[in-house]
């Protein structure tokens, strides 16, 4: 079977999808390794408890498995249907758990030993962005984590969430609001007067 | 956009940028239970594809449209019951028609009274011919005093 390739000449994603629903079991080992870690990353960053991103991740990547005798190629690019799966199963979690937070994802207490001190205030500069994130209302936080933490462009931001580009710009920047608002009071706590 | 605020973003967009450069590598178990998904689904299918059709759950089978053949048998059926319902009402008429008629004729009894055109048949109609006369009481008190 001869494979498209894309524009950097590797195997194109709809011909993995298309390989293995004709039987191609190492298809599905490459779409694994290219698919699965980025259904995981955007789990993680809209759920924050890593055991559960790991769940809507495995159910995302389940139903392109099922999906792909079906998939037109062409139709739609496998990426941003992975990424509308993937934040949809993550905002019907949050809402059926009302948004509580795990005691599971919480921190341990910190190491106050000085050479720990950076690698704290890293982490809670993630941590502080995970929960100011976690805060936002489903929309903006799905759009924000997909334009400045996936780095998709507005138009495919547009696609995976349906709805038009400047849908797109306003809760965008209405999420950035909340996110400075909520994160003022904290920079010199997390250490960037510093930087 | 005063200095503050300017600052606030630039700090938003560095924390961004932290969170993107600290992204960990999806752990082994995990990309091994998404493979093994993957294999599953793909034995469920081959192994539909082995089963006879005949055998297979409903909601499995592909949906089809009607053959031409099938198309024409029904479109006929249903001009056929149109046609039906055309003689059924004439049918009725018919009978309506021959029953107002029927009323004027010996041996008609005055079940016909109810078709329209047997007003005779109506009026020697008694309602109460066959009540006794504690009945008869009950329904006209005074009468019966």
């Amino acid at each position: 079977m001869v494979m498209a390739l894309d524009t950097h000449g590797e195997v194109s994603d709809d011909a993995l999808l298309l390989a293995y629903a004709a039987g191609d079991r190492a298809a599905a080992r490459e779409l694994t390794l290219r698919c699965a870690p980025v259904a995981l990353r955007v789990a993680q960053r809209m759920l924050r408890d890593p055991a559960e991103a790991e769940d809507v991740a495995q159910e995302a990547m389940l139903r392109l498995w099922r999906i792909a005798p079906e998939w037109r190629p062409g139709e739609a690019k496998i990426s941003t249907w992975l990424y509308r799966v993937t934040s949809n199963l993550c905002t019907d979690r949050l809402r059926r758990a009302g948004r509580g937070m795990p005691l599971e994802a919480i921190d341990e207490p910190a190491d106050d030993r000085p050479a720990a001190v950076a690698g704290m205030i890293e982490a809670d500069r993630a941590e502080a962005l995970r929960q100011a994130l976690a805060d936002l209302p489903d929309r903006q936080r799905q759009a924000v984590v997909l334009r400045h933490l996936e780095g998709l462009a507005n138009p495919e931001i547009a696609a995976i969430m349906d709805v038009g580009v400047e849908a797109v710009e306003s809760l965008t920047a209405r999420g950035k609001r909340a996110l400075v608002r909520a994160l003022a009071g904290r920079r010199e706590e997390l250490g960037y007067e510093d930087d | 956009m005063p200095a503050n605020e300017r600052d606030d973003e630039a700090a938003l967009l560095a924390l961004f940028a932290d969170l993107r450069a600290a992204e960990p590598l999806p752990p082994a178990d995990f990309l091994a239970r998404v493979l093994a998904d993957a294999e599953t689904e793909a034995d469920l299918r081959d192994r539909l594809a082995a089963t006879p059709e005949v055998w297979r759950p409903a909601t499995a089978r592909p949906r089809r449209s009607a053959s031409l053949a099938r198309r024409l048998r029904e479109g006929l059926a249903g001009w056929g019951a149109a046609a039906g319902g055309l003689v059924s009402a004439a049918s009725v008429g018919l009978w309506l028609g021959a029953s107002g008629l029927a009323t004027g004729l010996p041996g008609v009894g005055s079940g016909m009274a109810l078709v329209p055109g047997a007003d005779s048949a109506a009026q020697e109609f008694d309602p109460f011919g066959g009540l006794d006369s504690m009945t008869y009481a009950l329904l006209e008190p005074e009468a019966a005093e």
